[in-house]
């Protein structure tokens, strides 16, 4: 590929194959084994220090890679460097995208390993409900090993008895997950149509003129974005100044500039409100209680 | 070349560099032992009851961080439940904390031992209360729910990022009688929250939560600052409203010409957004 | 007058057995019926798409699973009709994994339908891989993912969900960086549009199109608004006004079945509410405070 970023990570190759990726998994387990050693050797008080640096310096790599100008400016010395520094910084960042996926498909090991704990304590100590945690055991196996069945290449067995296997396992897939993983999803996502007609249903009270007016903004809204909107309105002219009498068209009005108006002013405070936690957290001044916790 | 140098304009370096200054700034005067005031919050006023409500009944809470992952949404949702597994701790009453992120998972189950341990009630700590349930939106939606009824919740906190499993959620919990407690920076589902919660927190009271819950002078300082910031966009967005409207009349006003020109030449032209 | 009262408080069971029926009866009849309405930004969805360079993909991002397949899927396959149609190379890739199933499936479908007609016309066939290509399930910070795709596509990606390298994909084999990709489209129910706009779309000026559940939508005007979003599909009826677009306005799909089956929710909807309110004005009148919601 041609590609070697010059810096931070100009020791890492993009890509290993063969023997060399042994290596590299065995270096890699040996590296990581001795640096939490490390780590746990160090006393609490140092080693509060290094997650504070590893937080502080994850934070000024992205701060410094968006804010560093990646061109020299003209008249200031020394900005040519700056940019090689802001370019090398943005060659990092593929391999900042590696390591995040390799992060999180250990954590999603982590948490199969909590869901067997307390599935196999529940059907061990047979709690009530037991059975659902049993349940959970066979799916999770059957479509393991049907989905890992599916799409490997069992040739020991013989041409004839895989392409057997392999078109069972593939139709069992399609059972499972066709069948049940995707009906079952979609069952949970419709139930919202019941729970928001009794929710709007029990909320929804002319109490006061606001809420009126919510309610009246809402009924235009809905009717005005389905087909049937654009039906009840239809006799009003498509072009002029009574066209926008049309529900369709207010609904759109209603939906730039009101909705619109609000829908910033709500962002604005919630981005703040995220500048402010990301500041609080990369400077490690939090004094929540996970952040100040001995280490 | 490679690289973002449109966002890193003159115009970036002043805004960005106020808000950080706003912010930091608060927090070191509230550090200092200044005093800050912030409004009461009613959705968070009654944490406590809803947590002495559960103990009353004798049943236990649900604590439901959503789909949040390890951001500054969930890293807030740690935050609130500490402060709810704490006081929860005070009345021996059990927390379930079911999560939709592996990783996330595994800080909730360090926060929630913290917390009881920091109470000093480390046995009450359950590591099969903290439990990771599916990264899958609906199937999390669903154990969720089964918790709900199976446990007999009496009280439901939602704090954290959500989707359109919230009003099954919060239907569900009002099916089950559990007092409900919401706030998500996730704008689209307050209005569900609204509808089927007790007591929903809006916005960004999200992220006021751990101030003033904890009364902590860093939070307390850094939601100050958060409101300097705010008056700070509002003054920027009054510019370009001025702007924008001066520009739109200028061609009847022979008086404001240029005025266009002025305005993008000083201003527009560092706020670049469309693509 | 106490039959009035009572409307504030139907039984939730008589409401959910009603909702099912008025849901149901639409999508069994299923009429072919689209709309003629087209908002703009979907109009905008049309034109961006039609905007992007022969050389250059389409990045479809799938977070959607099979509960929102009723909404995003018709968003989807309308999208690659278009696409098909103008001869136009997209990549898939997907940060849910049921997700990653589904879109293979529906790219699948989408491919034999557009195929068929291909055949009859005796035009060349389309062909996964050199038309189109899914890279699967992604996981990890979204953020880093994003931002180092577009910095070295291949390195990011690696593999199309067969396990195939796509530098072995003729339509993937060309894509270097953020200069290859046309458009993004965020096709979603849970909201991945904030991560696209803030680390590749609109630093790298890539148009971006936003397809979420029409729960979502009403978040997203400010940035249609900017700029940042090049257009919109608004969950089932931004499918539907996208489908009489590409040239299925007489077609009877799950969209059009879907956009009438809302029309008949919405209006059961609306009717409960002023039930409901009919029984609370009267009970207010005649002083009685049984019931109703417990909302101020």
């Amino acid at each position: 590929m041609g590609y070697l970023p010059d810096f931070p990570m100009a020791l890492l190759p993009v890509s290993v194959h063969g023997k060399m990726l042994a290596v590299y998994i065995f270096g890699a387990l040996m590296a990581g084994a001795a640096g939490l050693v490390a780590l746990m050797a160090v006393p609490p008080r140092y080693r509060k220090i290094v997650v504070v640096g590893v937080t502080f310096f994850g934070g000024l790599y992205f701060s410094l890679e968006f804010l560093l100008p990646h061109q020299p400016v003209a008249h200031i010395p020394g900005s040519a460097g700056v940019a090689r520094f802001a370019n090398s910084l943005t060659r990092a960042k593929p391999n900042i995208a590696d390591w995040a996926m390799v992060i999180a498909s250990f954590t999603l090991l982590l948490g199969t390993f909590n869901l067997f704990a307390i599935h196999s304590r529940a059907v061990k100590k047979k709690t009530e409900g037991w059975y659902n945690s049993l349940a959970f055991f066979i799916t999770f196996f059957l479509i393991l090993i049907v989905g890992i069945l599916k799409d490997s290449p069992v040739s020991k067995l013989g041409p004839g008895a895989a392409k057997g296997l392999q078109s069972v396992c593939t139709s069992l897939y399609g059972i499972l997950f066709d069948g049940f993983v995707q009906n079952l999803d979609a069952t949970m996502f419709s139930l919202i149509a019941f729970y928001i007609v009794s929710a709007a249903y029990r909320a929804f009270r002319v109490r006061s003129a606001e809420a009126g007016l919510m309610m009246g903004t809402a009924g235009i809204i809905m009717l005005g974005l389905v087909p049937v909107g654009a039906w009840l309105t239809n006799w009003l002219p498509s072009t002029g100044l009574l066209a926008s009498l049309r529900l369709e068209n207010i609904t759109y009005w209603l939906l730039t500039w009101p909705n619109m108006a609000a829908q910033r002013a709500i962002e604005f405070g919630l981005a703040i409100g995220a500048v402010a936690m990301s500041l609080r957290i990369w400077l490690s001044l939090e004094r929540g209680s996970f952040f100040d916790r001995q280490l | 070349m490679s690289g973002m140098t449109d966002f890193a304009n003159p115009a970036v370096y002043i805004v960005e560099g106020l808000l950080v200054f706003f912010i930091l700034w608060k927090i070191l005067s509230a550090r200092r032992g200044r005093e800050l005031f912030i409004r009461r919050i009613p959705g968070l006023s009654v944490l406590d009851e809803a947590v002495g409500r559960a103990t009353e009944m004798g049943r236990p809470m649900v604590y439901a961080p959503g789909l949040s992952g390890l951001d500054i949404v969930g890293l807030q949702s740690m935050s609130i439940m500490s402060h709810i597994i704490r006081r929860a701790a005070n009345y021996s009453t059990r927390v379930i904390v079911p999560l939709a992120d592996p990783v996330l998972y595994t800080v909730a189950e360090e926060v929630a031992r913290d917390a009881y341990t920091t109470e000093g009630v480390p046995e009450q700590f359950i590591p099969e209360d903290i439990r990771y349930l599916t990264n899958e939106q609906f199937a999390w939606a669903s154990g969720v729910v089964g918790i709900l009824h199976r446990e007999k919740i009496a009280t439901a906190f939602y704090f954290g990022a959500y989707a359109a499993e919230a009003l099954i959620l919060a239907e569900n919990g009002q099916i089950a009688g559990a007092i409900q407690v919401a706030g998500t920076p996730s704008i689209t589902q307050i209005p569900f929250f609204l509808a089927a919660c007790d007591y929903t927190i809006i916005g960004d009271e999200y992220y006021a939560a751990s101030a003033y819950l904890s009364r902590e002078p860093t939070l307390l300082g850094s939601l100050v600052g958060q409101d300097y910031s705010k008056l700070l966009m509002v003054g920027l967005v009054l510019i370009g409203v001025l702007g924008v409207t001066l520009a739109a009349i200028e061609p009847h006003f022979p008086g404001l010409a240029n005025i266009n020109e002025l305005f993008n030449k000083y201003f527009l032209q560092y706020f670049p957004g469309s693509a | 007058m106490r039959f009035l009262i009572r409307l504030q408080n139907i039984d939730r069971r008589i409401l959910y057995v009603l909702v099912a029926i008025v849901l149901s009866v639409p999508l069994i009849i299923r009429p072919a019926k689209h709309p003629e309405t087209v908002f703009p930004e979907v109009r905008k969805t049309y034109d961006t798409i039609d905007a992007v360079k022969p050389d250059n993909i389409v990045l479809l991002s799938v977070s959607w699973g099979a509960g929102t397949q009723a909404e995003n899927d018709p968003q989807m396959q309308a999208l690659m009709r278009h696409m098909f149609a103008n001869n136009t190379k997209f990549v898939v890739m997907s940060w849910s994994l049921v997700g990653s199933e589904l879109s293979y499936q529906s790219g699948m479908h989408v491919q034999a339908d557009v195929n068929k007609q291909r055949s009859r016309e005796g035009k060349p066939l389309l062909e996964y891989g050199k038309d189109w290509a899914h890279v699967g399930y992604k996981t990890g910070s979204i953020s880093a993912i994003v931002s180092g795709l577009g910095e070295n596509f291949q390195q990011v990606m690696k593999q199309d969900r067969n396990g195939t390298p796509l530098t072995e994909l003729a339509a993937t084999r060309n894509i270097k960086n953020y200069r290859d990709i046309g458009a993004v489209v965020d096709l979603t129910s849970v909201g991945l549009m904030g991560y696209w706009i803030a680390y590749l779309t609109t630093p790298k000026h890539i148009p971006l199109i936003y397809c979420p559940t029409a729960v979502m939508s009403a978040t997203a005007y400010p940035y249609l608004d900017s700029g940042q979003l090049s257009g919109m599909l608004n969950g089932v009826m931004g499918a539907v006004q996208y489908e009489t677009l590409v040239g299925q306005a007489d077609v009877a799909t799950d969209a059009s079945a879907s956009s009438w089956a809302l029309s008949a929710a919405h209006i059961y909807i609306i009717l409960l509410i002023v039930l409901g309110n009919l029984g609370y004005l009267v009970a207010r009148k005649t002083g009685d405070r049984s019931g109703g919601s417990k909302l101020g």
